[in-house]
């Protein structure tokens, strides 16, 4: 059996005092030990940004790579050898704005991925820029004057792309959000998991105590997760209430499955020799 | 045994439960954290927290 501390890595974490990212690490050590998987039959993908340097502080297989382009690198690896679990992590500004093309396209195709995207609704590595996120009217250095722009609602994108797994989980409920990691994980399709997340350097508009006012938990008994309609409704709940929990299932084969990969000796394990292939080669040439 | 509360995230540190994740034992007096000891919810240091004097923190109990 795993435990929490298996996964602690031994790079210096370079985040502020009071950032949100430090709970989502143990959060993401407690979850993984839960599944008691090894740190080798794990990869973490990620881009640039504040949240994207969190493989670097967790002990597995990393591929740490451009900015918003987490997915297609998660996607290549996963089918490369389908026998990895395989999760792509970053922010809202690398996996919404620079990555968005990416999530869009990651989700229709649904290859058995995980994507946890940390939402502080700011760039925090460059130091406070308004994000996809940012809420209308908020202060930042390059909207002195409030944002003009109205925020991106990614849960209900993905909720419209029926994404086969949309989860929402606040870095101030820690319990709550191992378990929707568990789940995301669990999951064998593409799952997305936005991650509420402080950020106290750079937005001092959506702090601790603001969304400790606002976040309540989706109960399993009274929320049926299947109904998209419902679940489209919620993804669009944002303001005085915001849903934690999953918002989102549906019954989705993921890509490996129409495939045929389950089960088959993964692609970087094959052995292929140059005879094998030359009846192909001289149909080219 | 005592409860100290994180002013910046609002996490409490219970002496009864300790931080087991982070390798501090149930029982251990806030005191003797480590001195690199941090906020397991937000990486604030030990300076951050505070003693709360009751069971109530934030409206939740603790």
């Amino acid at each position: 059996m795993t435990k929490p501390e298996d996964y602690r890595s031994g790079d210096p974490i370079a985040w502020c005092p009071g950032c949100g990212n430090f709970g989502i690490l143990n959060a993401w050590k407690k979850a993984l030990s839960q599944l008691d998987l090894k740190p080798e039959q794990i990869l973490m993908v990620s881009g640039i940004g504040q949240a994207a340097k969190l493989p670097h502080y967790l002990r597995c297989n990393t591929f740490n790579g451009l900015h918003g382009r987490a997915l297609p690198a998660a996607t290549g690896a996963k089918i490369a050898n389908h026998e990895l679990v395989v999760i792509a992590e970053g922010g809202d500004g690398d996996g919404y704005a620079e990555g968005g093309n990416h999530f869009i396209h990651a989700m229709r195709r649904n290859v058995d991925l995980s994507y946890f995207v940390h939402n502080n609704q700011i760039y925090g590595l460059t130091k406070g820029q308004a994000s996809p996120t940012s809420d209308i009217c908020m202060v930042t250095g390059t909207t002195p004057e409030g944002n003009p722009f109205s925020p991106e609602r990614p849960l209900a994108l993905a909720v419209a792309s029926n994404c086969s797994f949309v989860a929402r989980g606040y870095v101030g409920e820690m319990d709550l959000l191992k378990d929707l990691m568990v789940e995301a994980i669990k999951n064998e399709s593409f799952s997305l998991l936005e991650i509420l997340q402080p950020c106290v350097s750079f937005n001092k508009s959506n702090t601790y105590d603001w969304y400790k006012d606002r976040v309540y938990k989706l109960e399993a008994g009274s929320y049926d997760p299947f109904s998209q309609t419902a679940a489209f409704q919620k993804a669009l709940e944002w303001g005085d209430r915001i849903p934690i929990g999953v918002l989102y299932r549906s019954h989705r084969k993921a890509y490996e499955e129409f495939a045929g990969l389950k089960g088959t000796e993964p692609l970087f394990r094959r052995v292929r020799k140059t005879e094998d292939l030359k009846g192909l080669a001289d149909e080219f040439f | 045994m005592e409860k100290w509360q994180c002013q910046v995230c609002g996490y409490v540190y219970d002496e009864e439960k300790g931080d087991p994740d982070s390798g501090v034992q149930p029982k251990t007096k806030f005191g003797d954290l480590p001195a690199l000891w941090v906020c397991p919810q937000c990486g604030a240091a030990k300076d951050q927290f505070r003693k709360l004097e009751n069971a109530k923190t934030n409206g939740k109990e603790a």
